[in-house]
């Protein structure tokens, strides 16, 4: 087991001045325009009123996976293994329609017609509605070459969610090196599959474009857009994504697909995860480590730093593990979910954290949370620490006075999308090399290195290994 | 950041920051290995180390806010 030899990690940042250099490390300072917050729809003060939470109650011999609601207020539970059962949130009319082979994986969504469920790599399909359904059966997805079985791809989708137009897909593909990229597409179904068109990405594959103004001397792109896509918002002209913008930590962000632009809709030092919106999109729940101290690594994202996503230093992969992985094993803990009011969450209104939803600290909260088509509920499954397998957890909010869905639209393709799917390809060569620097709009510079190690062919995660370092000398000046 | 998922990994950060909302940022942070394909979280290594240094400590400050490596867990 090797031990690296230390490297000092030096940032300076100034956002409105100069910086005192503290040390005789090498003069550093800089600083960073962190740009206008995007306008947040208006809305709140929310009255949210009583919080109730429950356990859904099963029959016996049901080992529940997942849950989601249909149009009439149902659920759709996901179960032994691949079985699909329609049931009141009460637990009565538990009506199995499915009997195995919808897999087990995370993703579970239900299209708007509320006749399909798409799970990454099939569908599953029924004639009626999942009430009355009696033929359920799975249909593969074809995903578009070059990233389908191509071995630089790690998992052709990672994520996938459907909009509520029931045509557009978004999914993340993941790449043999660990990066990632976010895409979207048209699903159409043809005799025996479903089909991917117009497939484009969307993250950012060229965050460091020359800059005119400096030779020698690149762009650091802003927003830069990545992540793993959860859920299509604002009626499918937006994607809510686990990214950030103003922090280098990862917070809940929105992918505008109708401007191209990125909103922040968490600000926790801490790590957040991806918003799963209300229908009426003034409430939130997000999985977060910002109620649980112990694990809470918030200490890295407090103070924000230039260019944070751009040029990251991988934190977020040490947050994760320390604050999620670990407390979804043995280490004491929580995950949230967390409620939100969405407007506070998004204005990052000073101490605002939202309500915990975690009741009992030897349940840990899993992905996929779904809200109810009225608002006033939603369901998530909670993993047992202890090795009692899982259970559906409900929030009732039977005070809160819902608006009005917000209405589907046929999601836009997005500015600067591109549909030359190779561009990964070069996106994940230069993830593995870079070297770069970023001059300063008045004076002084940053350089960004970033090397992985023993990554050319197919690696594995135990032999990643990463350098990152930035430094910039004193007196550099990004906004007077 | 050297980040080795075998072995540790270092993170340091030395900041000072002016204007409007001022902070500093000086920290490191050595987390052991992830191993084991990944599944193994992260956990912070707060022993000291060969030069009797800590291997983890230090604090952020910003906008108000002080936050250092008390309680944070160490199993």
């Amino acid at each position: 087991m090797s031990v690296l030899k230390f490297q000092a990690l030096l940032i300076g940042v100034s956002l409105l001045g100069l910086v005192a250099c503290s040390d005789n490390n090498g003069s550093n300072s800089g600083s960073v325009d962190l740009g206008p917050v995007d306008p947040v729809d208006p809305g709140g003060p929310i009255d949210i009123g009583s919080v109730e939470v429950s356990t859904l109650t099963l029959p016996e011999g049901v080992d529940p996976r997942s849950a989601a609601f249909t149009e009439s207020g149902k659920l759709v539970l996901r179960y032994n293994g691949g079985a699909l059962a329609t049931l009141n949130v009460d637990g009565s009319e538990f009506r199995p329609f499915f009997a195995g082979g919808a897999g087990e994986d995370d993703d579970h969504l239900l299209f708007a017609d509320g006749k399909r469920i798409h799970q990454g790599t099939t569908v599953v399909e029924c004639t009626k509605v999942f009430e009355e359904c009696d033929d359920a059966k799975v249909v593969p997805i074809k995903y578009p070459d070059p990233l389908d079985t191509d071995p630089r791809v790690r998992s052709r989708a990672q994520e996938a969610v459907i909009a509520p137009d029931n045509k557009t897909q978004s999914w993340m593909v993941l790449l043999a090196d660990f990066s990632t990229i976010v895409l979207t597409g048209t699903l159409v179904r043809e005799t025996e599959q479903y089909v991917l068109t117009d497939s484009r990405i969307i993250s950012t594959v060229e965050p460091f474009p020359a800059d005119p103004a400096n030779p020698g001397g690149v762009i650091s792109v802003t927003p830069f857009i990545n992540g793993e896509v959860k859920q299509f918002v604002h009626g499918g002209a937006g994607i809510s994504v686990v990214g950030g913008k103003d922090l280098a930590t990862a917070d809940s962000m929105v992918i505008r697909l109708d401007t191209g632009g990125l909103d922040q809709y968490t600000y926790t030092p801490g790590y957040d995860e991806t918003t799963i919106f209300s229908p009426d999109e003034k409430l939130g729940i997000v999985m977060t480590t910002r109620f649980s101290p112990a694990t809470d690594l918030g200490i890295f994202g407090l103070m924000p730093r230039p260019y944070g996503q751009s040029m990251s230093v991988n934190l977020n992969r040490y947050m994760y593990t320390h604050g999620v992985t670990a407390v979804r094993g043995a280490r004491e803990g929580n995950i949230g979910p967390a409620l939100i009011d969405v407007k506070r969450s998004a204005e990052d209104e000073p101490g605002y954290v939202g309500i915990n939803l975690a009741t009992d600290v030897n349940w840990v909260y899993r992905s996929p949370m779904e809200w109810s088509p009225d608002s006033k509920m939603a369901v998530w499954p909670e993993g047992s620490q202890s090795g009692n397998g899982t259970r559906i957890q409900i929030v009732k909010l039977p005070d809160y006075q819902p608006g009005e869905p917000v209405a589907t639209v046929d999601s836009p393709v997005m500015p600067g999308s591109t549909t030359d799917l190779d561009k990964a390809y070069e996106y994940q060569d230069l993830q593995q090399n870079i070297d770069v620097i970023v001059y300063g709009k008045h004076s002084g510079y940053i350089t960004f290195s970033r090397r992985k190690l023993a990554l050319r062919g197919a690696p594995t995660r135990s032999d990643t290994l990463t350098s990152a370092t930035m430094v910039t000398p004193c007196s550099t000046v990004w906004k007077a | 950041m050297n980040a080795n998922l075998t072995g540790n990994s270092v993170y340091t950060a030395d900041m000072t920051l002016t204007g409007s909302k001022p902070g500093e940022m000086k920290l490191k942070a050595t987390f052991g290995p992830l191993g084991g394909g990944g599944v193994v979280p992260a956990r912070l290594i707060f022993d000291e180390d060969d030069s009797g240094e800590p291997q983890t400590g230090g604090y952020v400050e910003y906008n108000g806010k002080r936050l250092t490596f008390e309680g944070i867990t160490r199993e």
